[in-house]
């Protein structure tokens, strides 16, 4: 890979892969810091990643991996994140809206992002790959090495906690 | 049958939109990540030093280094008490600790190290839940404003605005893969009378004594390669001059008596060796769990159930289960571990067949580390011969022995 096609790569995809590490982190120094760790670690497995035809995925994968890590080592930045861990999803919570958010209201958005924050990991990561990385229940699956039924119930469970949420909050389906 | 009416439509549709942000990496991070790139490939070119520098001088205002007034600060000891972590509060209580107090400006800053401790240390650290004896470097270093307005407090929104890296770097070590953030360390920010403390912490470095250490001070997330110079053949670190922020480095007098070359192998030793664990040992387990799964799940696909099931054995009775009104089907799974609520759908059924496989680990908790797994379970569901819409649910346990 050249330096130009590398300056491509993390242009196409940074966003989106550092999007995920906030999801993940819910702290932008350790989303900071979890990025730059997945890119240091993608470029050792290029090979890797060029077989695979799919940068995007490959990236998250990694990401969810040196996420599990740096939770087991509990290493650099915990005794910070310790401190702010009161805050969970604020930094989501608050921002901007995108385009096609117009049609819901910011306060609503923010209320769901911070209620998907709020949600135990082990539904969290599948909710964020299916609604914000737009994965199929099978590539969540492959990636997360669990078996597309328990996907596919996490995603359930997790639904059904948020949208039980709305409804607590006053939210009524249009529809 | 189906599970997707309207309103599930428009709550997929409300749970994209809300989770649809983009965040965008800090310029800086993607220009590091180009620059490792670079050095990695080989292709990064020494930077031609010249005119730059008188542009750099003006901006950057960096004083010789001076003694301050100690009063100025909170005593190392209080300062340690305050952060309620204990390794700090015995280390500065203790007797290995040299106060420093030197000063330099940077900016619109006045940095000051404070004093700095090495040695072994019982107590919780920041980093671990568990009370060890940590053999850990500490240090303290006091930053202020030049114009003596205060610094913002942690709780306000301000006090993200500058960004710090405060590390220990070791002559003859790459500062981009040893420092801080690699060496197992931490640090806690307070803020009283305007003046931010920062208290660091990381692996010991005394055993590298006999070399030239050093403090960086930089207004970076991370260790910038823009901001320092590292020169390969000598193993010195020093500061880029034509870097426009702030790249103090300080030097940290540590007793040279305390190298302990052996000590210094066996520890880069085995932080390289747990960094390569890192990646690999959790990536190789979770490839030999997918490969057994992928088996299973291919197997039942193609009905051949026996064989996907041979190492397994049934548990419990076959369970009759009758799908809701909406056409949902509902199989609480119970093991000792967990109990997890599968729902599925009547065209979720392959050739009259679906099926769940349910993973538990061993020491598996939701905040611990995966270690292997303990138990696969698989639920096969099959659609009963009679098509009054019932489906048999048998559920098959593996221990991993």
């Amino acid at each position: 890979m050249t330096c130009e096609e590398f300056a491509e790569l993390i242009e196409k995809e940074g966003r989106e892969i550092y999007t995920f590490c906030c999801y993940l982190t819910r702290e932008t120094d350790e989303a900071d810091e979890l990025y730059q760790e997945t890119m240091l670690k993608a470029m050792g497995h290029l090979k890797r990643m060029e077989v695979s035809n799919n940068p995007k995925n490959f990236l998250i994968g990694i990401a969810i991996r040196n996420w599990k890590n740096k939770r087991r080592k509990n290493r650099y930045r915990q005794s910070m994140a310790s401190l702010d861990q009161e805050e969970f999803g604020i930094e989501l919570a608050g921002t901007e809206p995108s385009p096609e958010e117009t049609y819901l209201s910011k306060e609503l958005c923010r209320f769901i992002r911070t209620e998907v924050a709020s949600l135990n990991e082990k539904y969290r990561i599948p909710i964020y790959l299916y609604y914000s990385v737009e994965m199929s229940v099978e590539e969540i699956a492959a990636i997360l090495h669990i078996p597309k039924g328990t996907v596919k119930s996490r995603l359930y469970t997790a639904r059904k906690t948020i949208a039980e949420k709305l409804e607590e909050y006053g939210y009524e389906m249009q529809k | 049958m189906r599970c997707r009416n309207d309103k599930n439509e428009e709550f997929d549709e409300i749970l994209k939109v809300a989770l649809k942000i983009d965040q965008k990496p800090k310029e800086e991070l993607n220009q590091y990540l180009l620059e490792v790139w670079k050095e990695k490939t080989g292709m990064k070119k020494s930077k031609k030093r010249g005119i730059v520098i008188a542009v750099a001088a003006a901006c950057m205002i960096l004083a010789t280094g001076s003694v301050l007034a100690v009063a100025n600060y909170m005593r190392l000891t209080d300062l340690a008490d305050k952060s309620g972590i204990e390794t700090m509060k015995n280390v500065f209580s203790g007797e290995d600790v040299t106060e420093i107090y030197e000063t330099r400006e940077a900016g619109e800053y006045r940095f000051t190290l404070m004093g700095i401790a090495s040695g072994e240390v019982w107590g919780q650290s920041s980093l671990s839940e568990q009370v060890t004896n940590l053999q850990g470097t500490y240090a303290a270093i006091a930053v202020e404003r030049l114009d003596g307005a205060a610094m913002p407090d942690t709780s306000e929104d301000a006090y993200g605005m500058l960004e710090l890296f405060i590390s220990p770097l070791i002559e003859g070590l790459k500062p981009w893969q040893y420092n801080i953030a690699s060496m197992n360390g931490g640090y806690v920010d307070i803020v009283e009378d305007g003046i931010l403390y920062r208290l660091i912490e990381c692996d010991s470095i005394l055993p590298f004594a006999d070399r030239e250490l050093y403090l960086c001070v930089s207004d970076t997330s991370f260790y910038d390669t823009n901001a320092y110079h590292y020169d390969e053949k000598s193993g010195k670190v020093s500061r880029n001059e034509e870097y426009s922020g702030i790249n103090l480095l300080f030097s940290l007098p540590v007793d040279i008596s305390k190298a302990n070359q052996e000590a210094a192998n066996a520890y880069l030793e085995k932080l390289e060796e747990s960094w390569k664990q890192d990646s690999e040992e959790e990536g190789k387990k979770d490839e030999q769990l997918s490969e057994i799964v992928a088996q299973i799940e291919a197997l039942l696909a193609e009905g051949r159930n026996e064989e996907a099931l041979e190492a397994f054995v049934a548990v419990g009775e076959p369970v009759l289960i009758t799908p809701e009104e909406n056409g949902e089907y509902r199989y609480e799974c119970s093991s000792e571990d967990q109990t997890e609520i599968f729902h599925f759908y009547q065209e979720d059924f392959q050739n009259g067949q679906d099926y769940i496989i349910l993973i538990s680990y061993k020491g598996n908790n939701d905040n611990e580390e995966i270690q292997e797994w303990k138990k696969i379970n698989v639920i096969v569901l099959t659609e009963n011969e009679d098509q009054d819409g019932t489906v048999t649910a048998q559920r098959y346990e593996m221990e991993n022995k």
